[in-house]
């Protein structure tokens, strides 16, 4: 895919480092992290929390909180223009314009002594400055139906507490897409929201991405919301991409033992009948971001751990545009999961 | 991170991390909260020990032949039923006792291996023997006894003396002027006085009239010659024990009341919520000095229950809050479903919990009385004229202060101010200790 | 919005009678109206006449069950026999002291005419004794005091604002003296208030906004100790200040009115006030000003870290954008809050503050009135008090609606 044209690519992070410098040390929440959106394209970082999803996107926002967080290195390509060089004042005109989020917590994420009509508007105001009111309210309103929001208009008057988290969800993404930008950053967009509400917000994302050709990169720990949106999967372990690929690939061949790790932890279609298979767990859980070591971080919870390991392992491509950063990825790792995924679960394991 | 802590009582879990573990583990790390702590520490220490250190009577007295000791007289005999001297007393010897109870204890253990529930029991009877030892000096068979001899009351009419029988030694207890009698000790008749580091009496009335510092009188003296040190140092006692006296009345007060709305609801609560709304309406400081005025024979104790009466409506609706919150929960219900009664629920189960929050504001609460009080007795309505306060040595400063006695009104202030602060920090670095958010 | 601003405008008048009731209760606590010998220590220690004692004894109906004590003293019911009585003792009251100016004027003739006589006497008899002059009757002088004390016992009841007359200063009554010292007060407390949030707000928001750096830092601290020091020694000491100040710097520290006011044009009246005002608004504003400048801080502090401003951002909200227009009025909310529990100490603190400044205000009147036992104005200075802060939490009600749209609909169901 596109991994092969770099230049080809809407959004293109260089060997990304943020790193927060706390009284508990200096935390390398993202530590070197390279990946690429093309236009139109859909990108899942997958990881459990504490991996630096949440701050790589927000990172690109710029919206972390400056003097804790740092970005120590790396390059934020946004359409050839770096954004890491951008001032506060510059980032401002690209945030909602071009590059838009939205964000976990549809509960908290609406000012709540503002009307959501006003809201709407600003968004849109904001990046066009003086346009007539009635053209912000007209565009407000259409924007909030294009996320299918029943009767727009009278909704514009209401505060966010009169709405569910469903409709303050749909909210968030037509202020989000008001501006039509290129490039929707989606920071677990479902995780707060109710299984039923969940398919009916991630559908519209969908819909909206194929109508607007919007490169959206999805950040989740959910593998079943990865598979079902995203063309192209990063797994995140500590600070670093430990595995990326095209979604089908990864879930079908998963390379490093964390890949495979979350891939058992998930229950698998079916799985219910057999009674007896029960969710594989990785023991022990993502070090402190400050006590990182320079060795393969995910080495003392992996089954396959070697002496080799204590060698930070590079990111190696496997062919097909797949890659892993692990020693053994070639051979004894996927032997290992294809021989325990045969064991556990006879068929339809690899059906993703 | 704290997430167990809002669905379990935390003040219910045993094990070796409890709640309150958690809060001083946080607190410790407070360098200005712990710096507060300890300099509240050091001005009870200061209070108590305000006698020994600045009094015009003399530990020991040897005149014409005749032993007396008059100042540890004065340490266990009430002079006046109606001052918190009794109590500061007792503290003044918990602070030799309770010291080398621990000094003993540890010894004691020491060079041995004991189990935690041995050393414990060690601990706590060690302890509990140093805070009986400080009642000690207190009794004794028909513990005193007021008045004098008529032979005593011939010679020298003016004077009250309070005869004790003590538990190991008998004296007399009288107000007469040791520091202008010690000119006429003679060394040749083998004659000697033993007077505390700062000879001179918070009380006692000299002709040295607002003299600036020197000396002979370190900070000066009042407009009637009285030594400012002293007072100062005899004044903390009634800063320091009303804050605490008049708050804890408020926090009992609050906590009743409070409670009571918060758990039976409905109807309760109303009325209780509204009662307390009338009441807020009510300018707190005008009230007080109203009803302190209405009292004829006032003494510091009503000074502290007025204070103590009127403030407990912050507390009470705090405590209600917490209570309509707690009262919803699971442990709750769970006590419920078990049989148990309501006073139960609520100090048992509820109470312990909502603790966290009436801590610190009892914390700032304190800080409040003890402005209330130095503002009080700057006005004329604290303790009654000859004791001592920090407010009534300011007032002194304003009405002199085309005189420039400006040593009535820096010392007393910043001592006031000091106190204030200290408790404030303390209540501040309580509030951040809990809050889970600072926690990690 | 409207249904829970109309509930608590309901809520009022239960409120009011609530005030009365805690007020009354204060009365039954004077020893001066409890019991039957109250008040006899006033009496003896000299702070009340035995007149005055019975004119407040009156005012509050001392030796009547207590519900009927209270329902007089507000004024629903009236014992018949004795507004009749009263009315009566006005009337006459009123014929005495006419009848006593007619006396006067002829016993001034009288002596006139006597020293006249004497003079003649005198000069043309040598010397002879003059006639004393007549003692007035004793019976006619003890009818004419119970007169005087029924003439001053209110005939209406406090739901009429008649707080009856003063019982230290004669003929004067407290309705009077509260009309003289409410509008200082008032107009005090409203500069105070005002002053406050104007200070408090932009000290808190720029302080939550540079967190952490110097300026912060120091700001924390002062506002600390600005916190913790008693307002009537920072009050002895600004005096202090001013006493040692040359006299072209000095601010004046005692009342609010210049010398030779009523003769000042209005600008420079004005300006002379502004001046009285300086150091007594100080003294009064500093320490709620940095308790809530603290609130703000915190409060804003809490707002910024929250998901709807990181949103702002998102959108490409300018910071200040964020700030003034996002969080400040979220902030605004607890703020808004603490009016209602800064009014009580604020009219509660001007007792010390007008003291010491000589403010002729409600606090002065009520210190005086304590140090005096003029228990009536002391009742109706509580109520008033009580009252007014009672209007003043309403207002913090109604902004708390108006800032916070979530509340009507919380509160409303």
């Amino acid at each position: 895919m596109s991994d092969t044209q770099p230049n080809g690519a809407l959004l293109q992070v260089n060997d990304l480092r943020t790193h927060f410098h706390t009284d508990a040390g200096v935390a390398r929440a993202v530590d070197g992290i390279t990946f690429q959106i093309a236009e139109g394209e859909c990108l899942a970082i997958v990881g459990e929390s504490g991996c630096g999803k949440s701050v790589t996107s927000l990172s690109i926002m710029k919206l972390l909180p400056m003097p804790p967080a740092r970005i120590a290195s790396g390059r934020i390509l946004f359409n050839g223009r770096d954004l890491v060089d951008l001032g506060q004042e510059e980032m401002c005109g690209v945030r909602g314009n071009d590059i838009a989020m939205i964000f976990q917590e549809p509960q908290s994420a609406l000012n709540p002594v503002f009307t959501i009509g006003d809201q709407v508007a600003e968004a849109y105001t904001v990046h066009h400055p003086g346009t007539p009111m009635r053209e912000a309210y007209e565009r407000s309103v259409e924007a909030l139906k294009s996320v299918g929001i029943p009767d727009p208009a009278r909704r514009m008057g209401d505060y966010p507490h009169q709405l569910s988290g469903g409709m303050k969800q749909r909210v968030c993404i037509a202020m989000a897409l008001i501006c039509s930008p290129k490039l929707l950053i989606a920071d677990e967009p479902t995780t707060a929201l109710d299984v039923t509400i969940q398919a009916q917000i991630l559908e519209l994302l969908m819909d909206l991405q194929r109508k607007h050709r919007l490169a959206l990169l999805l950040i989740t720990h959910d593998l079943g919301v990865v598979a079902e949106m995203a063309q192209r999967t990063c797994v995140m372990y500590a600070g670093k991409i430990v595995e990326s690929g095209a979604t089908r690939e990864i879930f079908s061949r998963p390379l490093h033992p964390y890949t495979q790790g979350l891939m058992r932890a998930r229950p698998a279609p079916g799985s219910s009948q057999h009674g007896r298979q029960r969710l594989a767990v990785i023991p022990g859980r993502v070090p402190a971001a400050t006590q990182f070591q320079d060795d393969c971080r995910f080495r003392p919870r992996c089954p396959l751990a070697q002496e080799k390991c204590a060698q930070e392992p590079p990111l190696e491509d496997y062919g097909a545009a797949h890659r892993a950063a692990c020693w053994c990825a070639k051979r004894e790792g996927y032997d290992a999961w294809k021989d325990a995924a045969a064991a556990s679960a006879p068929k339809g394991a690899s059906g993703a | 991170m704290s997430e167990p802590q809002a669905q379990t009582p935390p003040a219910m879990t045993g094990g070796s991390q409890s709640y309150w573990d958690l809060v001083w583990g946080q607190f410790r790390k407070n360098r200005l909260a712990l710096v507060s702590l300890v300099v509240i520490a050091v001005l009870f220490v200061l209070a108590a020990w305000a006698p020994v250190l600045a009094e015009g009577k003399p530990w020991v007295w040897r005149e014409d032949g005749r032993t007396s000791y008059p100042l540890p007289a004065w340490l266990t005999a009430p002079t006046s039923g109606m001052s918190v001297d009794y109590l500061f007393n007792y503290f003044f010897f918990l602070t030799l006792t309770v010291p080398a109870a621990v000094l003993l204890v540890r010894r004691s253990m020491r060079g041995k291996e004991f189990s935690a529930k041995v050393a414990r029991k060690r601990w706590s009877l060690g302890l509990l023997a140093a805070v009986l030892a400080g009642v000690v000096p207190f009794i004794g068979p028909g513990s005193y006894e007021r008045g004098a001899t008529p032979a005593e009351k011939e010679a020298q009419p003016e004077l009250q003396i309070v005869k004790v029988w003590h538990f190991f030694r008998r004296y007399r207890l009288d107000n007469r002027d040791y520091l202008g009698a010690r000119e006429s000790l003679s060394k040749e008749r083998g004659d000697y006085a033993y007077f505390p580091l700062v000879a001179q009496d918070p009380l006692g009335q000299t002709t040295d009239l607002l003299q600036p510092p020197s000396s002979k009188h370190f900070l000066g003296t009042d407009n009637q010659g009285r030594d400012v040190l002293a007072r100062m140092l005899h004044g903390g006692r009634i800063s320091l024990s009303v804050g605490f006296v008049a708050v804890g009345i408020a926090t009992l007060i609050g906590i009743l009341i409070g409670g009571i709305a918060g758990y039976y609801r409905g109807w309760v609560d109303i009325a209780i919520s509204r009662f307390i709304e009338v009441v807020i309406c009510f300018p707190t400081f005008f009230l007080i000095i109203t009803i302190i005025a209405f009292i004829d024979e006032r003494s510091i104790f009503h000074v502290m229950l007025v204070i103590g009466l009127t403030g407990w409506t912050g507390l009470a609706r705090l405590v209600r809050g917490e209570f309509l919150k707690l009262a919803d929960q699971d442990f709750v219900h769970a006590a419920r479903a078990l049989g148990c009664g309501g006073a139960r629920i609520m100090f048992r189960h509820i109470l312990p919990n909502a603790m966290a929050p009436v801590l610190v504001s009892v914390a700032f609460a304190v800080a409040g009385a003890v402005l209330t009080e130095s503002g009080l007795s700057y006005l004329g309505f604290g303790a009654p004229p000859p004791t001592p306060t920090w407010g009534e040595l300011i007032s002194q400063g304003k009405t002199h202060i085309f005189e420039g006695a400006w040593w009535l009104l820096y010392f007393p202030g910043f001592m006031i101010f000091l106190s204030v602060t200290v408790y404030n920090l303390a209540g501040d670095g309580l509030r951040d200790a809990m809050d889970p958010r600072m926690r990690n | 919005m409207t249904t829970y601003i109309l509930k608590r405008l309901l809520l009022m008048p239960l409120m009011v009678l609530g005030i009365t009731l805690v007020s009354f209760c204060v009365i039954i606590l004077a020893p001066g109206t409890s019991g039957k010998g109250g008040g006899s220590g006033d009496v003896r220690s000299g702070k009340l006449t035995q007149q005055q004692l019975e004119v407040m004894q009156r005012t509050f109906h001392v030796g009547k069950p207590i519900y009927l004590r209270y329902l007089y003293w507000l004024g629903v019911l009236q014992p018949e026999a004795t507004q009749a009585e009263l009315v009566e003792a006005r009337r006459k009251l009123a014929g005495v002291r006419e009848q006593e100016a007619f006396l006067e004027d002829r016993v001034e003739d009288e002596r006139r005419y006597r020293a006249y006589v004497a003079h003649l006497d005198r000069t043309l008899l040598g010397s002879r004794d003059p006639a004393s002059p007549a003692t007035p009757d004793p019976d006619l002088q003890k009818t004419i005091e119970e007169i005087e004390v029924d003439a001053r016992v209110p005939l209406r009841g406090m739901l009429f604002l008649d707080f009856g007359m003063s019982v230290t200063t004669t003929s004067v009554s407290v309705w009077q003296k509260i009309k003289e010292a409410l509008p200082v007060t008032l107009a005090m407390n409203l500069i105070v208030v005002i002053v406050i949030y104007l200070s408090s707000l932009p000290i808190g928001i720029h302080s939550a906004t540079h967190q952490n750096t110097f300026s912060d830092k120091s700001t924390t601290v002062l506002l600390f100790v600005l916190y913790s020091l008693p307002s009537f020694w920072v009050s002895i000491l600004m005096i202090k200040l001013m006493v040692s100040l040359p006299d072209y710097l000095r601010l004046p520290f005692q009342g609010i009115f210049p010398a030779g006011a009523e003769e000042m044009a209005t600008l420079p009246l004005l300006w002379a006030c502004t001046k009285h005002l300086a150091l007594p608004v100080a003294a009064q504003c500093y320490g709620s000003l940095a308790l809530l400048s603290r609130f703000m801080r915190a409060s804003m502090l809490d707002v910024i870290r929250s998901d709807f401003v990181r949103t702002a951002r998102a959108k490409g909200c300018r910071e200040t954008t964020v700030i003034y227009r996002h969080a400040l009025r979220n902030s605004l909310i607890p703020i808004v809050t603490l009016l209602g529990g800064l009014l009580p100490g604020l009219l509660g603190g001007s007792v010390i503050i007008e003291t010491i400044f000589g403010i002729p205000g409600m606090g002065y009147l009520g210190y005086n009135a304590v140090l005096t036992r003029d228990y009536t104005v002391l009742m109706a200075l509580f109520t008033a008090s009580a009252v007014l802060t009672l209007l003043g939490i309403l207002v913090s009600d109604i902004l708390y609606v108006l800032v916070d749209p979530r509340i009507s609909f919380e509160k409303g169901r």
